[in-house]
Protein backbone atom coordinates (compact mmCIF):
# COMPACT_ATOMS: atom_id res chain seq x y z
CA UNK A 1 0.00 0.00 0.00
CA UNK A 2 1.35 3.41 -0.92
CA UNK A 3 2.31 5.62 1.99
CA UNK A 4 -0.54 7.51 3.67
CA UNK A 5 -0.34 11.01 5.09
CA UNK A 6 0.31 10.94 8.84
CA UNK A 7 -3.12 12.34 9.61
CA UNK A 8 -4.79 9.63 7.53
CA UNK A 9 -2.60 6.97 9.08
CA UNK A 10 -3.46 8.21 12.57
CA UNK A 11 -7.22 7.98 11.88
CA UNK A 12 -6.71 4.38 10.73
CA UNK A 13 -4.39 3.34 13.57
CA UNK A 14 -6.39 4.88 16.40
CA UNK A 15 -9.70 4.10 14.77
CA UNK A 16 -8.71 0.43 14.87
CA UNK A 17 -7.71 0.77 18.51
CA UNK A 18 -11.09 2.26 19.43
CA UNK A 19 -13.07 -0.13 17.22
CA UNK A 20 -12.27 -2.98 19.62
CA UNK A 21 -14.17 -1.19 22.39
CA UNK A 22 -17.95 -1.19 21.79
CA UNK A 23 -18.52 2.05 23.70
CA UNK A 24 -15.75 3.88 21.82
CA UNK A 25 -16.98 2.51 18.50
CA UNK A 26 -20.53 3.62 19.28
CA UNK A 27 -19.41 7.14 20.17
CA UNK A 28 -17.37 7.48 16.99
CA UNK A 29 -20.24 6.24 14.83
CA UNK A 30 -22.66 8.62 16.54
CA UNK A 31 -20.26 11.53 15.97
CA UNK A 32 -19.76 10.71 12.30
CA UNK A 33 -23.52 10.41 11.74
CA UNK A 34 -24.31 13.60 13.62
CA UNK A 35 -26.09 16.13 11.40
CA UNK A 36 -23.51 18.71 12.49
CA UNK A 37 -20.71 16.63 10.99
CA UNK A 38 -19.90 18.02 7.52
CA UNK A 39 -19.31 14.53 6.12
CA UNK A 40 -22.26 12.74 7.71
CA UNK A 41 -24.24 12.44 4.48
CA UNK A 42 -21.49 10.83 2.42
CA UNK A 43 -20.58 8.60 5.35
CA UNK A 44 -24.15 7.33 5.67
CA UNK A 45 -24.77 7.11 1.94
CA UNK A 46 -21.70 5.14 1.00
CA UNK A 47 -18.72 4.86 3.27
CA UNK A 48 -19.91 3.52 6.62
CA UNK A 49 -19.71 -0.21 5.76
CA UNK A 50 -16.34 0.22 4.11
CA UNK A 51 -14.90 2.23 7.02
CA UNK A 52 -16.24 -0.42 9.39
CA UNK A 53 -14.56 -3.10 7.29
CA UNK A 54 -11.10 -1.51 7.39
CA UNK A 55 -11.31 -0.54 11.05
CA UNK A 56 -12.34 -4.10 11.93
CA UNK A 57 -9.33 -5.51 10.06
CA UNK A 58 -5.91 -6.27 11.50
CA UNK A 59 -2.90 -4.29 10.27
CA UNK A 60 -1.17 -7.53 9.30
CA UNK A 61 -3.90 -8.13 6.73
CA UNK A 62 -3.58 -4.71 5.09
CA UNK A 63 -1.95 -5.98 1.90
CA UNK A 64 -4.70 -8.53 1.33
CA UNK A 65 -7.35 -5.97 2.28
CA UNK A 66 -5.89 -3.48 -0.20
CA UNK A 67 -5.89 -6.13 -2.94
CA UNK A 68 -9.51 -7.02 -2.19
CA UNK A 69 -10.56 -3.37 -2.23
CA UNK A 70 -8.74 -2.80 -5.49
CA UNK A 71 -10.74 -5.64 -7.06
CA UNK A 72 -13.81 -3.61 -6.06
CA UNK A 73 -12.51 -0.47 -7.73
CA UNK A 74 -11.28 1.03 -4.46
CA UNK A 75 -8.12 0.81 -2.34
CA UNK A 76 -7.19 0.90 1.31
CA UNK A 77 -5.81 4.40 0.78
CA UNK A 78 -9.13 5.60 -0.70
CA UNK A 79 -11.20 4.16 2.15
CA UNK A 80 -8.83 5.45 4.83
CA UNK A 81 -9.34 8.96 3.50
CA UNK A 82 -13.07 8.46 4.09
CA UNK A 83 -12.63 7.80 7.82
CA UNK A 84 -14.25 11.00 9.05
CA UNK A 85 -12.31 13.37 11.29
CA UNK A 86 -13.46 14.20 14.79
CA UNK A 87 -14.61 17.74 15.50
CA UNK A 88 -13.88 18.80 19.05
CA UNK A 89 -16.71 21.31 19.20
CA UNK A 90 -19.37 18.56 19.31
CA UNK A 91 -17.35 15.44 20.12
CA UNK B 1 -8.73 28.64 13.61
CA UNK B 2 -6.79 26.54 16.12
CA UNK B 3 -5.30 28.43 19.01
CA UNK B 4 -1.54 28.67 19.24
CA UNK B 5 -0.64 29.23 22.87
CA UNK B 6 1.76 26.39 23.74
CA UNK B 7 5.05 28.04 24.57
CA UNK B 8 6.31 27.30 28.06
CA UNK B 9 7.86 24.20 29.63
CA UNK B 10 5.45 24.49 32.54
CA UNK B 11 2.43 24.02 30.29
CA UNK B 12 3.71 20.61 29.19
CA UNK B 13 4.49 19.49 32.74
CA UNK B 14 1.08 20.59 33.98
CA UNK B 15 -0.65 18.70 31.16
CA UNK B 16 1.30 15.52 31.88
CA UNK B 17 0.56 15.81 35.58
CA UNK B 18 -3.15 16.36 34.88
CA UNK B 19 -3.40 13.27 32.69
CA UNK B 20 -1.22 11.12 34.93
CA UNK B 21 -3.88 11.62 37.59
CA UNK B 22 -6.80 11.06 35.18
CA UNK B 23 -5.66 7.71 33.79
CA UNK B 24 -7.24 4.66 35.42
CA UNK B 25 -4.53 2.27 34.23
CA UNK B 26 -0.83 2.56 33.34
CA UNK B 27 -0.20 4.02 29.91
CA UNK B 28 2.77 5.36 28.06
CA UNK B 29 3.26 7.87 25.32
CA UNK B 30 6.21 8.92 23.23
CA UNK B 31 6.23 12.68 22.92
CA UNK B 32 7.74 14.38 19.88
CA UNK B 33 7.80 17.85 18.40
CA UNK B 34 7.88 21.19 20.19
CA UNK B 35 6.14 19.86 23.31
CA UNK B 36 8.95 17.34 23.68
CA UNK B 37 11.56 20.10 23.48
CA UNK B 38 9.63 21.95 26.19
CA UNK B 39 9.61 18.76 28.29
CA UNK B 40 13.43 18.63 28.11
CA UNK B 41 13.59 22.28 29.12
CA UNK B 42 11.36 21.59 32.10
CA UNK B 43 13.66 18.74 33.24
CA UNK B 44 16.50 21.26 33.38
CA UNK B 45 14.41 23.80 35.30
CA UNK B 46 14.32 26.11 32.30
CA UNK B 47 11.33 28.45 32.17
CA UNK B 48 12.15 30.27 28.93
CA UNK B 49 9.37 30.07 26.36
CA UNK B 50 9.71 28.99 22.75
CA UNK B 51 10.42 31.86 20.33
CA UNK B 52 7.29 30.96 18.39
CA UNK B 53 4.25 29.34 19.96
CA UNK B 54 2.96 25.93 18.98
CA UNK B 55 -0.67 24.96 18.52
CA UNK B 56 -0.35 21.32 19.54
CA UNK B 57 1.45 18.54 21.36
CA UNK B 58 2.22 15.38 19.41
CA UNK B 59 2.10 12.10 21.30
CA UNK B 60 2.22 8.52 20.04
CA UNK B 61 0.60 5.83 22.17
CA UNK B 62 -0.74 2.28 22.06
CA UNK B 63 -3.03 2.82 25.04
CA UNK B 64 -6.70 3.12 24.10
CA UNK B 65 -7.46 4.99 27.32
CA UNK B 66 -4.72 7.56 26.64
CA UNK B 67 -5.65 7.82 22.96
CA UNK B 68 -9.24 8.50 23.99
CA UNK B 69 -8.06 11.37 26.22
CA UNK B 70 -6.19 12.69 23.17
CA UNK B 71 -9.34 12.57 21.07
CA UNK B 72 -11.10 14.57 23.79
CA UNK B 73 -8.35 17.19 23.45
CA UNK B 74 -8.58 17.67 19.69
CA UNK B 75 -9.02 21.00 17.82
CA UNK B 76 -12.24 22.70 18.97
CA UNK B 77 -12.42 20.76 22.23
CA UNK B 78 -12.92 22.02 25.73
CA UNK B 79 -9.26 21.11 26.34
CA UNK B 80 -8.22 23.54 23.62
CA UNK B 81 -10.50 26.22 25.03
CA UNK B 82 -8.98 25.77 28.48
CA UNK B 83 -5.32 25.31 27.54
CA UNK B 84 -5.00 27.36 24.33
CA UNK B 85 -3.55 24.40 22.38
CA UNK B 86 -4.65 20.91 21.45
CA UNK B 87 -3.43 17.34 21.16
CA UNK B 88 -2.58 15.94 17.72
CA UNK B 89 -2.18 12.18 18.02
CA UNK B 90 0.44 10.84 15.65
CA UNK B 91 0.77 7.33 14.19
CA UNK B 92 3.57 5.09 15.35
CA UNK B 93 5.23 5.28 11.93
CA UNK B 94 6.20 8.90 12.60
CA UNK B 95 8.85 7.57 14.97
CA UNK B 96 10.67 6.15 11.94
CA UNK B 97 11.56 9.75 11.07
CA UNK B 98 13.81 9.84 14.12
CA UNK B 99 17.49 8.86 13.83
CA UNK B 100 18.28 5.21 14.30
CA UNK B 101 18.82 4.24 17.92
CA UNK B 102 16.69 7.11 19.24
CA UNK B 103 15.03 4.94 21.87
CA UNK B 104 18.37 4.17 23.48
CA UNK B 105 19.02 7.89 23.87
CA UNK B 106 15.52 8.80 25.06
CA UNK B 107 14.64 10.07 28.51
CA UNK B 108 11.48 9.29 30.41
CA UNK B 109 9.35 10.38 33.33
CA UNK B 110 6.54 8.86 35.35
CA UNK B 111 3.60 10.90 36.59
CA UNK B 112 0.79 8.91 38.18
CA UNK B 113 -0.21 6.27 35.65
CA UNK B 114 1.48 8.08 32.77
CA UNK B 115 4.94 7.18 31.49
CA UNK B 116 6.32 9.74 29.06
CA UNK B 117 9.14 8.74 26.72
CA UNK B 118 10.92 11.64 25.10
CA UNK B 119 13.61 11.29 22.43
CA UNK B 120 16.82 13.20 22.98
CA UNK B 121 16.55 16.82 21.83
CA UNK B 122 19.04 16.23 19.00
CA UNK B 123 16.89 13.34 17.75
CA UNK B 124 13.73 15.46 18.00
CA UNK B 125 15.33 18.17 15.91
CA UNK B 126 16.49 15.87 13.11
CA UNK B 127 13.12 15.73 11.27
CA UNK B 128 12.53 19.42 11.99
CA UNK B 129 15.82 20.40 10.41
CA UNK B 130 15.07 18.20 7.42
CA UNK B 131 11.84 20.16 7.01
CA UNK B 132 13.92 23.33 7.54
CA UNK B 133 11.05 25.81 7.80
CA UNK B 134 11.77 29.09 9.64
CA UNK B 135 9.92 27.89 12.72
CA UNK B 136 11.97 24.69 12.77
CA UNK B 137 15.22 26.66 12.62
CA UNK B 138 13.99 28.93 15.41
CA UNK B 139 13.22 25.95 17.61
CA UNK B 140 16.63 24.43 16.89
CA UNK B 141 18.31 27.72 17.81
CA UNK B 142 16.23 27.90 21.00
CA UNK B 143 17.24 24.34 21.93
CA UNK B 144 20.90 25.25 21.46
CA UNK B 145 20.54 28.45 23.50
CA UNK B 146 18.88 26.52 26.34
CA UNK B 147 21.65 23.91 26.33
CA UNK B 148 19.38 21.05 25.25
CA UNK B 149 21.87 20.09 22.52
Amino acid sequence: MRRLLYQDEARLEYGRLFWKNPACKARLLAHWQDARHPYHERFLEKWMPLVDRILSASPKDDDALDTALQSEGLSLRVVVKEIPPVFGSFW
Amino acid sequence: MPRRELSSPQQVIEWIHEWGALLKAPASMTLIGSAALLWHAAQKGITTSLPENSMDANPVTDSDELAWLCYDAIIGSEFEQTHGWHINLMPESVLKELPEGWLGRAASSQDGHLTVIVPHAADLLAPKLRRNEPRDRQHAAWAREQGLI
